[in-house]
């Protein structure tokens, strides 16, 4: 059943059971707390389906205009009564002007099974801001025609 | 998020009159200003101990973590009306007020000494007396004495949390399965009517009204059982009270427990609970943490 432990084939099943080669096995999307799988099967909101309140991740926002960042989770039996006790388990410290409760089987995740896919095996610093380091100066310098003297407010090589 | 408001205080509003210089107050107004400062900083002081208590019992982690750090809010509220003591009516300073005093000398009600007993009955007494306190504190904000007038508007900015998680909570258990109903019901039965109590004027409140340094306290206990019944009946209960045929107005249908409290008499639970919480203190008096 998706995202039941039990029932659900370890990696090295799925490796091996298939004949296609590993790297064209489906993506597999796991609720990110398999814990809940058996009330998400029975009713997924309902808090009564599990036996224990529903797990929210909570995301807090330091300042208007910023990002929310996740700080931590809770386990309460709706959103109203997770932003209480948000408030008091995470935004008692720092700054906080606002806060987002999440029910955390709403939340998919990648396997780490997958992680490869997010490794660089080939040079990839074009996609990098520090991968253009020179490069200006190199299109200046290089190729004549535009002597250093003339560019001003670009630094030189000797610097 | 709901939020409450206590904005309907007619009868008590801040004149165009300037503030009073409290040093400069008669040594009775003194006196009295004195006891009822004491009386809510006692409060506070206590229901804060009381439900420090829960700290690593809690019902819950979660609300373990809330309901003790909304404790360490109402000790930190006593801390700010001990200070207001210390440096203008010549009390002790905060440790001294807190730690070395015997039980006669506590002006808190009776409530907020009470045992923890279970959660129900923990969460009721916040749920009854963060109400009252809340607007306690709002009609203070009008307060002749402007540095009472100053605590009572920061005090207030945090009881807004405490309010909402009273309701969130009373609301849902009072609704949530006959176990939970009954239990909230019977800490009711049992609180409300100390609950009462909290608006138990010091002696000689009436001189402290008449200079606009204090609301009246019958005044707010009528605008307190109002809210709170109509509030409690919401959630699936039923306070000891009923609203008046003729004004709507509601009447409670006990009498105020433990009358006495804000002129020092108390039950045994104060004397176990101070020997619990001045026991550190008074080991070593003067010592640096």
């Amino acid at each position: 059943m998706y995202g039941d432990p039990s029932s659900e084939p370890t990696p090295e099943d799925r490796e091996t059971s298939g004949e296609m080669p590993f790297y064209t096995r489906e993506w597999h999307f796991d609720p990110y707390h398999q814990a809940l799988s058996f009330a998400r099967e029975h009713a997924p909101l309902r808090s009564e389906a599990d036996t224990e309140w529903l797990l929210w991740e909570v995301f807090q926002q330091a300042h208007r205009g910023e990002h929310h960042t996740h700080v931590g989770s809770l386990h309460a039996p709706d959103a109203e009564l997770a932003l209480v006790l948000a408030k008091e388990n995470y935004a008692r410290r720092g700054p906080c002007v606002n806060l987002w409760v999440i029910p955390a089987n709403q939340i998919h995740a990648t396997d780490y099974d997958d992680a490869d896919v997010f490794e660089h095996t080939t040079d990839k610093s074009y996609r990098e801001p520090s991968g253009y380091h020179g490069l200006r100066k190199a299109m200046i310098k290089g190729r004549g025609g535009i002597q250093p003297e003339s560019t001003v407010g670009v630094e030189s090589e000797d610097e | 998020m709901s939020e409450s408001s206590f904005e309907d205080h007619a009868e008590f509003q801040r004149s165009a009159e300037p503030y009073v210089d409290v040093r400069a107050l008669g040594s009775g107004t003194r006196e009295a200003l004195t006891r009822y400062v004491q009386a809510i900083a006692d409060d506070a002081m206590l229901i804060g101990h009381r439900d420090s208590e829960w700290t690593g019992l809690g019902p819950i982690l979660e609300e373990d973590i809330a309901f003790s750090s909304m404790a360490q809010d109402e000790i930190g509220h006593a801390l700010v009306l001990y200070r207001l003591l210390h440096d203008h009516l010549g009390a002790p300073d905060p440790d001294g007020q807190a730690f070395m005093r015997d039980a006669p000398h506590w002006r808190n009600a009776v409530l907020c000494e009470l045992p923890r007993d279970d959660y129900a009955f923990s969460l009721m007494r916040r749920a009854l007396y963060d109400l009252a306190v809340a607007m306690r504190y709002d009609a203070l904000r009008a307060s002749a004495w402007q540095e009472l007038a100053a605590a009572a508007a920061k005090l207030l900015q945090e009881k807004k949390y405490h309010i909402i998680h009273d309701r969130t909570f009373v609301s849902r258990l009072g609704r949530a399965t006959e176990e939970s109903r009954e239990r909230l019901q019977h800490a009711l039965d049992r609180a409300f009517p100390y609950s009462l109590a909290l608006w138990e004027p010091v002696e000689n409140e009436p001189v402290l009204v008449s200079a606009k340094i204090v609301p009246r306290s019958a005044d707010l206990a009528r605008q307190w059982l109002d809210r709170i019944c109509v509030f409690l009946v919401a959630s699936g209960l039923k306070p000891p009270a009923h609203p008046d045929d003729a004004t709507g107005a509601w009447v409670s249908e006990v009498a105020m427990s433990a009358v006495g409290a804000r002129a020092g008499k108390h039950s045994e639970q104060l004397v176990e609970l101070l020997a619990a919480m001045q026991g550190v203190y008074r080991s070593e008096v003067g010592a640096i943490w």
